[in-house]
């Protein structure tokens, strides 16, 4: 039904995955493409066997995998405009009410995924039509992250409600911008990019780390190359 | 090492975000860095990933490494399911590195934080389950966590994981209370910390101040500074009155401030919390002036437990003490403005009838003093029995007779209490411990006694120029007036913001009131009153001679000299005369207290041969001089006072604070 919505420019486009790494605050993934398909995780596979010919291929991963028993791909999570619409490949319930198709989220709603997948929903401010997926079930991804952010321009980093990922300690916001090539970086105040002071919108690289008066993070981009 | 570093209040979820090590750096072979979790007062502490994938928090250790390594050496192959895991301790470049179990979710003070006003009960208990389950386990194997604090407890999915076990200490007889070094939190530092003690008791009243934090959202003791906390850990009981009532002897007993008298185990207070708890059905609203119910959790919950027999004998006394513990509040609500709080009319019936008797006995109008005071003894005990009858019928019934005091709002379920209207703050109450200066008792003492010797002064005066006595007779009732109250006062001072036995004082003040007795009498002798005081029962002579007085003393003085020792003495005996001049008492001059002691004065009368108007009139005379002329706080200036006077006092309490600092 929603179909007419969905511009096929965005359903193609692809996205990057990087995973935050903040001192004192958790692990945050932050998704930038527009379309977030939400399934199982595979069994998490140990470095030690990365290069082993054992290792199954996942490139067809959903882009947030959770351990659990979902489906493969279970459900997708699509920007359209301002909005999120949700397509249900699976059992899947928006505020307790089965999707049937496609539904479109409200700003602040609760996802059931299967039968014990909770997750919630998040607009945290008008502004920005980025949205923060958290996981209220007990179930994770296979690393230790703590929350999703699906980015659309921009992803706050910092102490308010308005902050789609909260850093309480913190003194100030952080802004990552999204660029053409990857991500940018600003603040209001004094940042440094690996050390040296950034000032203005900064682009920043898998595995810089940025920091200031009182907080640190690192960015790392996830498979790069898938 | 700096202990005083790890006292700074700093926000309670962390400090400034300073790290040693990178992300994506390898300080430990095998193990990446991937961020920092929190910086503890123990050292950094980093989420790291082994080569395997394996995830595990990596604790640096600072300097004082081998305190550390020592507790840790302890912990290192215990496992339960409520204790955060200790993987290794490895040594690399020079630093010791622990690696423990990562877990993921929230810590509690991130929790409590989210929480304000406390969690639901539901999820209290089930925290405290977990809590209690871990601690206890720790305590078992002689294992004193220390430096339990909501930053040290994880929770994930709502499994709770005590962390910081670094810090435990090795229980055994002979560092029990060796170890000086203090370290921890100070809203969840248990007194005795202060000596120097660290028993397992430490821990209980730890998980206490957490379990009040979780049902309230409030740590029981807060302050502006260390000091101001630690000083109220030492001397300050903590104000029950906004947790459920329910809750409120369990955590009272928790929260003693003797290490003996407290909850022996963190066990027993999880079970005593979940007693409480499950009597939540017949929970009703607070109701002020309510004793707290006797069906004890504890009974409850010790029948429920199985305990060694050593614990018997323990939880025996403890029970003793548990339930005296638990009587102090009736008796000091009912000692309170017991008018207010209980049947008005009966009060004022009581004190219109001492008010008729004094002005009865008093009167120049020759009355047979011999046949009216039998009756009014009479008359005087069927209404006290009668009052009593009523007080008991009032609570059994729970008739609420509308008189503003604390009211609990316990409309929200599960929720807590909140107060609404605190005309009396039971730590505001005399029995509040306090830190009073030297100086500060030396001069309202010396201030109160001036007062109390011209109020005196200003009685007998008053009674000599409205004709009802001689000067003779005004000199010395205004005399022994004087001298009573300061028996009253000088020893109440003393005591003033001190905890003390009852008995223990009541003898004292009872001596005083034999020294004053003795005095009474010598005036009277040399006055040649001739007042009509005797001893029926007839005390040898000789011994009284040998006793009392250097010179001989007829037999007809020493009659006499026993029955005013024997008058005094008892006065000063039955009434808590320190609770009457004691700054924080309910209200300056309370007539209720002024009739209570003239009735214990009339009562007394009956065995030694004593007029009994005189007896009366100086009865009701020293209690109203004690009581005008002791320094008396406004209630509403009490909170002031306290924290004036701790920081006041802060160099005569630097001995206590280096103990602890």
């Amino acid at each position: 039904m929603f179909g007419s919505l969905t511009s096929p420019a965005s359903s193609t486009a692809t996205g990057s995955r990087y995973t935050l790494w903040i001192d004192g605050v958790g692990a945050w993934l932050v998704l930038t493409s527009p379309v977030v398909t939400l399934g199982r995780a595979q069994a998490p596979v140990s470095p030690l066997l990365a290069k082993s010919s054992l290792v199954k291929d996942t490139s067809d991963e959903a882009d947030v995998t959770i351990m659990s028993s979902l489906s493969r791909k279970h459900a997708q999570l699509e920007r359209v405009n301002e909005s999120w619409v949700l397509t249900a490949h699976a059992a899947t319930d928006v505020e307790g009410r089965p999707v049937d198709g496609q539904t479109v989220l409200s700003d602040d709603c609760e996802i059931t995924a299967g039968s014990s997948v909770r997750l919630g929903f998040c607009v945290t401010t008008p502004l920005s039509a980025s949205a923060r997926l958290s996981f209220l079930s007990d179930h994770r991804p296979a690393g230790a992250v703590d929350g999703v952010v699906l980015m659309a321009q921009t992803c706050l980093l910092g102490p308010g409600p308005e902050n789609h990922v909260r850093c309480p300690q913190w003194p100030t916001s952080v802004v990552l911008v999204r660029g053409r090539r990857g991500l940018a970086v600003k603040s209001r105040k004094d940042i440094f990019v690996d050390g040296s002071l950034a000032t203005g919108l900064t682009p920043l690289s898998s595995g810089q780390v940025i920091s200031g008066t009182d907080f640190r993070f690192r960015l790392e981009e996830i498979n790069p190359e898938r | 090492m700096n202990s005083t570093l790890d006292l700074r209040l700093t926000p309670r979820t962390g400090a400034a975000m300073k790290f040693r090590h990178q992300p994506e750096t390898r300080p430990l072979d095998g193990y990446t860095i991937k961020r920092a979790i929190q910086r503890g007062g123990f050292g950094e502490v980093y989420y790291a990933q082994s080569d395997a994938g394996k995830e595990v928090a990596l604790k640096l250790l600072n300097d004082n490494t081998e305190v550390e390594l020592r507790g840790v050496s302890h912990c290192l192959n215990l496992s339960h399911p409520n204790v955060m895991t200790i993987f290794d301790v490895r040594e690399s470049h020079g630093d010791y590195w622990i690696i423990m179990e990562y877990v993921g979710g929230k810590p509690l003070d991130q929790i409590l934080a989210e929480n304000p006003n406390g969690l639901p009960h539901e999820q209290v208990s089930k925290l405290l389950a977990g809590l209690s389950a871990g601690v206890d386990f720790l305590n078992e194997r002689g294992i004193v966590h220390r430096d339990l604090k909501p930053a040290n407890i994880y929770t994930e999915n709502g499994h709770v994981k005590v962390g910081d076990v670094g810090l435990s200490k090795f229980i055994s007889v002979s560092r029990r209370s060796a170890h000086t070094q203090s370290v921890g939190t100070v809203y969840y530092m248990a007194p005795e910390i202060a000596h120097g003690r660290y028993g397992r008791e430490v821990d209980v009243y730890a998980v206490a101040v957490i379990l009040f934090e979780m049902l309230t959202g409030k740590v029981p003791f807060d302050g502006e500074t260390t000091g101001e906390i630690l000083m109220k850990q030492l001397t300050e009981k903590p104000n029950l009155q906004i947790l459920p009532e329910k809750f409120r002897p369990v955590l009272k007993r928790a929260l003693e401030k003797d290490p003996l008298k407290r909850t022996p185990t963190v066990k027993k207070l999880a079970e005593e919390f979940e007693a409480a708890l499950a009597g939540r059905t017949e929970s009703r609203p607070a109701r002020k002036n309510e004793a707290p119910k006797y069906e004890s959790p504890d009974f409850a919950a010790s029948a429920a437990s199985p305990s060694s027999d050593a614990d018997h004998s323990e939880d025996r006394s403890e029970r003793r003490s548990y339930s005296q513990g638990r009587r102090v509040p009736s008796r000091f609500d009912n000692d309170r403005p017991w008018h207010q709080t209980s049947s008005g009319i009966a009060a004022a019936l009581v004190f219109a009838f001492f008010a008729v008797l004094i002005l009865v006995l008093t009167s120049p109008i020759t009355v047979p003093l011999g046949l009216l005071s039998l009756p009014f003894v009479g008359i005087a005990a069927v209404m006290a029995i009668l009052y009593v009858v009523s007080r008991w019928a009032i609570r059994a019934f729970a008739l609420d007779d509308g008189g503003p005091a604390v009211r609990l709002n316990a409309s929200r379920p599960g929720g807590t209490a909140t107060r609404t209207n605190t005309p009396y703050v039971r730590h505001h109450a005399p029995e509040a411990l306090r830190h009073v200066g030297f100086l500060q008792r030396s001069a309202e003492l010396t201030g109160s006694m001036s007062v109390a010797t011209l109020c005196g002064a200003a009685m007998g005066g008053g009674f000599f120029l409205s004709g009802h006595f001689e000067s003779s007779m005004a000199v010395f009732f205004g005399a022994v007036t004087t001298m009573t109250a300061w028996a009253a006062m000088l020893p109440g001072k003393l005591w003033e913001g001190r905890g003390g036995n009852g008995v223990a004082r009541r003898l004292m003040t009872g001596l005083l009131g034999c020294l004053v007795g003795v005095a009474a009498f010598s005036l009277d002798k040399s006055m040649m009153l001739g007042l009509d005081v005797h001893d029926y029962s007839r005390v040898s002579p000789q011994l009284v001679n040998a006793s009392f007085m250097p010179g001989d003393l007829s037999p007809d003085d020493c009659s006499r000299l026993v029955g005013y020792v024997f008058f005094f003495g008892v006065l000063l005996m039955v009434r808590r005369w320190w609770y009457h001049v004691d700054s924080f008492r309910p209200r300056r001059v309370r007539v209720t207290s002024l009739a209570w002691t003239s009735l214990a004065a009339l009562i007394i009368t009956t065995i030694p041969q004593f007029p009994k108007d005189l007896a009366m009139l100086i009865a009701v005379a020293a209690s109203a001089t004690a009581q005008a002329s002791s320094i008396w706080v406004d209630p509403e200036q009490r909170a002031n006072s306290l924290g004036h006077s701790s920081s006041d006092s802060d160099d005569q309490s630097t001995p206590l604070q280096a103990g602890v600092l």
